[in-house]
């Protein structure tokens, strides 16, 4: 065994060029596009907020799954969290206007997360069968409490806060991805936290170890997922004027996807919340690419899947040495 | 039968006891109750004088305890991460102000553990699985020293690294003695114990059998520091270690 420190032989930018992947895979893509569809509108300004519209809700929702992933768990629930969110929210605001609205759809995320977190911790169940069932069981209450039915949201209000309205021409899910963005870096990487959850998931033993609680990390982590969730719901109820059990379905594939292309470790301890959104924001510029193609949504389905795969293949091969 | 069961032991400042046993002896259980990491199923501890409950680490911490544990790539860093946040993550209760983590005392402290050990590294932003095995297990020292503990725990602090880490190692352990640190080395090398320890302690079957004195395990008539009186210091504790066996058996 020898005693010297190995420095890396390639210089750092270069040693490291795949954790950039994901900015230079979005780069890529744009540049393609731009190229290939602009005469088909790819570069009008309304297609570019449009891709932002349907993909912030996504990328809320990645932000705190770089927690959960981060802290190598797993959280399979958010979306039908945020269908059931959506579906409280317009009860909520049914019963006692919009303040009855936002608690409704934040308890909905808290309660669920809570029971995420003690089924995890408490009874040891992992968080990936945990968040299995729990995904099936939030689903169901959706469906039963809104018997299958689309609540609708009156109020121009709500929507124009939540997910709905612009800030000049600025869409306000812009500005909830935005802030979840900033506040989740910022979080991640400043905040004893943040630390504490990348620590958990790189080496749990060691972490314990080393005086971190590692249960109420992985708990925490749980409720943040819902709760983020709890807020996408509230967001899709705003953009689509109601609650309905169906919102969210399948997001919680688009959500991992888009965090594991941003450079966020499944086996935890490693993860970038900026990485996510963008990981979240290529997913919906393939999406529209894809469209504005012409393809026909069986072809779109291959292509995409094609393209996250090529691209997580790039960006984990070196985990793996 | 791999748990302490009759342990009394006492350390005292400026002091190294070593403590000596075979496999499943219950040497290893009883650095992580005394570090919070396993329950305590009965008895005391007290620091300085007055009696402490250590159930987490966190409080171990708080009680000025370091564990520096026996597998240090499983219970000592997190591989993929820099040395600098390694050195940090026992401190960020220390480094941070209501949550927020100062970057600039977090590098300091890096640096400090970097140099005080002598760590071989071009960076503090190396990830420890670049290390070698030496540099790793000084990782591991330097982020327990940063806690500035009292009472430091090692379990076999030099397994598995090259010859001179393991004499800088011991050397190191001696000088925090003379600091005032009060040390517990756990170890199933006999010549370590016999180079850094004042008193050892025999353990078997969950319990301290024999205390013996450092040198008690010379022979007076023989010149000191040699080769010879050291492998005959081994021989000693070695039988010491038998006879503890064959008592404990029942």
């Amino acid at each position: 065994m020898s005693d010297q420190a190995l420095p890396s032989p390639r210089p750092a930018m270069l040693a490291n060029w795949r954790q950039y992947i994901i900015y230079i895979g979005f780069v890529i893509i744009f540049v393609v596009f731009s190229a290939t569809l602009g005469d088909r509108g790819f570069l009008d300004p309304n297609n570019l907020l449009n891709i932002i519209r349907q993909t912030a809700i996504v990328a809320v929702m990645a932000v705190s799954m770089t927690f959960v992933l981060g802290a190598a768990e797993i959280d399979l629930s958010v979306g039908a969290v945020a269908g059931l969110a959506s579906v409280a929210t317009a009860m909520g605001m049914d019963y006692g206007g919009i303040p009855a609205g936002i608690v409704a759809g934040l308890a909905t995320g808290a309660i669920v997360g809570c029971a995420n977190g003690f089924l995890t911790t408490g009874v040891g169940i992992p968080s990936f069968l945990t968040t299995l069932a729990m995904m099936g069981i939030a689903r169901g209450i959706a469906m039963w409490i809104s018997a299958t039915a689309a609540i609708p949201i009156m109020g121009r209000s709500y929507s124009a806060i939540f997910g709905g309205g612009n800030l000049g021409f600025v869409p306000s899910l812009l500005i909830w991805m935005l802030a979840f963005g900033v506040i989740g870096q910022i979080v991640l990487r400043r905040t004893t936290f943040g630390r504490r959850v990348l620590a958990t998931g790189g080496n749990e033993t060691s972490a314990r170890y080393s005086g971190v609680d590692t249960r109420a990390v992985k708990f925490q982590v749980l409720v943040l997922s819902s709760m983020a969730a709890a807020v996408a719901g509230m967001l899709y109820a705003g953009r689509l004027h109601s609650g309905r059990f169906q919102f969210g379905e399948g997001d919680e594939l688009s959500v991992i996807a888009a965090a594991v292309l941003g450079g966020t470790s499944l086996f935890g301890g490693a993860g970038t919340v900026v990485g996510s959104i963008m990981g979240a924001l290529m997913i919906g510029l393939i999406n529209n690419g894809l469209i504005l193609m012409g393809l026909e949504f069986s072809q779109q389905l291959i292509a995409r899947g094609g393209i996250i795969l090529l691209a997580v293949a790039i960006s984990q091969t070196r985990k793996r040495r | 039968m791999y748990k302490p069961k009759q342990v009394d032991l006492t350390l005292r400042r400026g002091e190294v006891v070593g403590v000596a046993g075979l496999l499943g002896s219950g040497r290893s259980s009883l650095a992580r109750v005394l570090c919070g990491i396993e329950p305590m199923t009965g008895g005391e501890i007290r620091v300085k004088g007055r009696p402490v409950s250590i159930s987490t680490p966190r409080n171990a911490i708080a009680n000025g305890l370091a564990l520096i544990p026996e597998d240090r790539a499983r219970q000592g860093f997190v591989a993929t991460h820099s040395i600098s946040s390694n050195i940090a993550l026992p401190n960020l209760d220390r480094l941070a102000d209501g949550g927020w983590v100062s970057t600039g005392r977090t590098a300091e402290l890096a640096d400090e553990g970097i140099a005080r050990l002598r760590i071989k590294t071009s960076n503090r932003d190396n990830p420890v699985r670049n290390l070698s095995g030496g540099n790793a297990q000084k990782v591991v020292i330097a982020k327990w020293l940063a806690t500035g503990p009292d009472i430091l725990v090692l379990d076999e602090p030099t397994a598995g690294i090259d010859i001179g880490s393991k004499s800088e190692i011991v050397t190191l352990i001696r000088d925090l003695a003379r600091q005032g640190k009060a040390i517990l080395v756990l170890s199933s090398e006999l010549q370590e114990l016999l180079a850094a320890c004042d008193r050892i302690l025999v353990m078997s079957d969950g319990r301290v059998m024999r205390e013996i004195a450092r040198h008690d395990l010379d022979d007076p008539n023989a010149p000191a520091d040699s080769v010879d009186a050291l492998n005959d210091a081994e021989r000693r504790l070695q039988n010491a270690m038998q006879q503890a066996r064959g008592h404990a058996a029942p």
